[in-house]
């Protein structure tokens, strides 16, 4: 129950989707933090109280806290009750919009690593002119986003493979062009890592690999998956998502100052508004952390009702699919042929 | 059988109370119209609890009242669809639609507060004086109604306000002065307790708090089953045999079950002693068929799973009765305001 917006946003997304129907029909969820805010939030919104359990714990983990020393202080944490209680069978998936750290590391502690990888990933999804796959996804996914900071060849092309299995299911996208981000298109640029990576995933049969590309190629959508290490795409995803978020501060601005500009972007205000909606972090839920034995999305922790309600969305839809099980599969033959 | 002393008064309303029935659009009224008494549905656990609530005891009964705003044309079908249910209605007031229709009171079709308002007094003025518990539901204006009839028979609504209220609610001056003439014989003896709401929309409970803790929003009946528990106008088998029959008949889980149960504790509407007897008579209650071994169990583990109640989360504050016509302006403002929705640059112009 962490987040910027928590409890309010977060017991609203559970509140309406506890009235969905489609992907959430016959859901049942578990709202973990302090039981008091949270029966408050309940109070005043339309639910379906049948579909709603609450389990209380007393504190969260703060924006400013170090992950690893908050978790090993406070066994009480909402995220750590909230992964004690998916360990134990009592839900099958998570969704945090809290300390994004706090919750890699309380999962990575509580789940199980499929695979043999010895590393999970946090993969994230960019808007792209290009459509993917029988779903018609138009993004690419890009991982790691900051699980961990670094990654080793074999681990580059486990995210890989991860990412493959992930586009497969989830965009339905029979095969996904795997591509590894780096400073040039040479193979052999970049760091030894990143060296040895391309050469793992050139030779690999279950990758259909691209080849490296650039930062700036992320958003034209050469590849359905970008791999690189968590400290990379953590700088490349902010920056994308920034610089998104600065165009239409510029727009809005540019509104206000001149009647002839203001004129123009009315004009194109139909188009800016899809445009925005497509660059909105909140249309795509959340981040799903692969490479678990159970389904985990982290959201932005600046996620509001509809941001989280798109995460659950997105974890309902991962669970159904039996998504671990599946990267688990890729993972063993994949890493046994790499 | 008339002749037994009358324990208890139930009054219900029919339509998304006992019955599920759509009618939000043109379709689901033709729909609901042309279906037969076989094919309506009732809400999950409703005849397991009436017929709970109505079992003979003690040389006395109960007595069930049915007011509902179904067209008077339909009566036919609903009488068969009790007969069905083996349930026998002391009463069964329907609505004159057609009349109001062709009298040309628009307003009447429509409006409930005057009719059911006028119907429950009339019921009230033939029928014996006896605890009453009524059931309604969140779609009309059935805790309006229901808090107003119990502060009436509490004698905390004078006849000045009375009237005033009525006027607000655009009751017709004919109905207006029926309910006043039947106000002025009235009984006052405070008789009317427990009001359930049937969340057939899952409006958010917190909408009906202006009535205060009298009236409880409820998901399903089990929900009611375990107030009036706490209530002890039922005791543990009944409640958990409306459980099973749930189970049985509607698909229910365990899950969504002990959700209900920690809902109402949540809201304050089982409190410590409640819970504490119904653990106590857990331990001495016979198993009750199609119910799981451990239910209770299971249900009191989600009073584990809630912060320690000792200081925080204070019962909310709540002093009666409701201001009415409050209410009524508070409901026409909400139906007025049409919210702009913002555009890209800022609200739409």
């Amino acid at each position: 129950m962490g987040g910027d917006h928590a409890p309010a946003a977060v017991v609203a997304a559970v509140a309406e989707a506890s009235l969905r129907g489609g992907v959430g029909q016959g859901v049942n969820f578990l709202l973990v933090g302090d039981e008091i805010a949270m029966t408050e939030a309940l109070f005043e919104l339309d639910h379906n109280s049948e579909r709603i359990q609450l389990y209380h714990a007393p504190t969260v983990i703060g924006m400013g806290e170090r992950a690893q020393v908050a978790l090993e202080a406070r066994s009480d944490a909402s995220i750590v009750q909230a992964c004690a209680l998916v360990q134990a069978g009592e839900a099958d998936a998570l969704v945090s919009a809290g300390h994004p750290g706090a919750a890699v590391l309380a999962a990575t502690r509580h789940f199980g690593l499929v695979g043999g990888l010895g590393r999970a990933a946090l993969a994230s999804v960019y808007p792209t002119p290009r459509v993917r796959g029988e779903a018609e996804d138009p993004f690419s996914l890009i991982l790691d986003v900051g699980a961990s900071l670094r990654a080793r060849p074999e681990e580059l092309l486990g995210f890989g493979l991860m990412g493959s299995a992930y586009a497969r299911i989830v965009s339905r996208n029979e095969r996904p062009r795997v591509a590894l981000l780096s400073n040039s298109r040479e193979s052999t640029m970049g760091t030894p890592e990143v060296v040895q990576a391309h050469a793992l995933l050139s030779r690999h049969e279950a990758i259909h690999f691209y080849g490296n590309i650039e930062g700036h190629e992320i958003p034209r959508g050469l590849a359905d998956v970008v791999v690189c290490e968590g400290f990379v795409g953590d700088v490349a995803i902010k920056i994308l998502e920034g610089v998104s978020e600065a165009a239409f501060d510029l727009a809005r601005a540019a509104y206000h100052e001149r009647m002839a500009w203001r004129m123009g972007l009315k004009l194109l205000s139909g188009g800016l508004q899809k445009i925005k909606q497509l660059t909105d972090f909140e249309a795509y839920g959340g981040a799903p952390l692969l490479g678990l034995e159970k389904v985990v999305i982290l959201c932005h922790p600046r996620s509001g009702r509809r941001a989280v309600g798109n995460a659950l969305r997105l974890a309902i839809k991962n669970v159904r699919a039996e998504l671990p099980a599946a990267i688990a599969e890729a993972l063993d033959t994949g890493l046994s042929q790499g | 059988m008339s002749e037994l002393m009358v324990r208890h008064i139930y009054r219900w309303d029919l339509d998304k109370t006992y019955l599920r029935t759509d009618f939000d659009t043109l379709r689901d009224l033709i729909r609901t119209a042309l279906q037969t008494p076989e094919e309506k549905v009732n809400v999950p656990g409703v005849v397991t609890l009436l017929k709970e609530l109505t079992h003979q005891n003690d040389g006395s009964r109960a007595l069930v009242t049915f007011i509902s705003g179904s067209p008077s044309q339909m009566r036919p079908k609903l009488e068969r669809k009790f007969e069905l249910d083996g349930i026998r209605p002391d009463v069964f007031i329907l609505k004159p639609t057609l009349q109001n229709i062709l009298k040309g009171r628009f307003r009447a079709v429509r409006g409930q507060v005057g009719y059911k308002l006028d119907s429950l007094l009339r019921v009230r003025e033939g029928g014996p004086s006896a605890p009453e518990t009524l059931f309604g539901d969140d779609a009309e204006q059935d805790a309006f109604i229901y808090s107003l009839y119990a502060d009436l028979a509490g004698g905390k609504v004078d006849r000045d306000g009375l009237f005033e209220i009525l006027d607000r609610a655009g009751v017709y001056s004919t109905t207006r002065a029926s309910i006043l003439e039947r106000y002025a014989r009235m009984r006052i003896d405070g008789n009317v307790g427990r009001i359930f709401i049937h969340l057939d929309r899952h409006s958010a409970p917190g909408r009906f708090w202006v009535y205060g803790p009298r009236v409880v929003p409820i998901t399903n009946y089990f929900q009611a089953a375990l107030v009036l528990y706490a209530d002890e106008s039922l005791t543990l088998e009944p409640v958990l045999r409306v459980a099973a029959g749930m189970m049985r008949e509607h698909g229910y889980g365990v899950v969504e079950l002990a959700n209900s149960f920690q809902d109402l504790i949540r809201r304050r509407h089982l409190g410590a002693e409640a819970i504490e007897r119904l653990s106590q008579d857990a331990r001495g209650s016979e198993a009750v068929g199609g119910l799981p071994a451990g239910f209770v169990e299971r249900l009191l583990g989600r009073v584990r799973a809630l912060a320690p109640r000792g200081g925080g989360g204070a019962t909310r504050g709540w002093e009666g009765p409701p201001d009415y016509v409050g209410v009524l302006e508070a409901d026409r403002r909400l139906r007025e305001t049409i919210e702009a929705e913002p555009g890209l640059f800022g609200r739409r112009q």
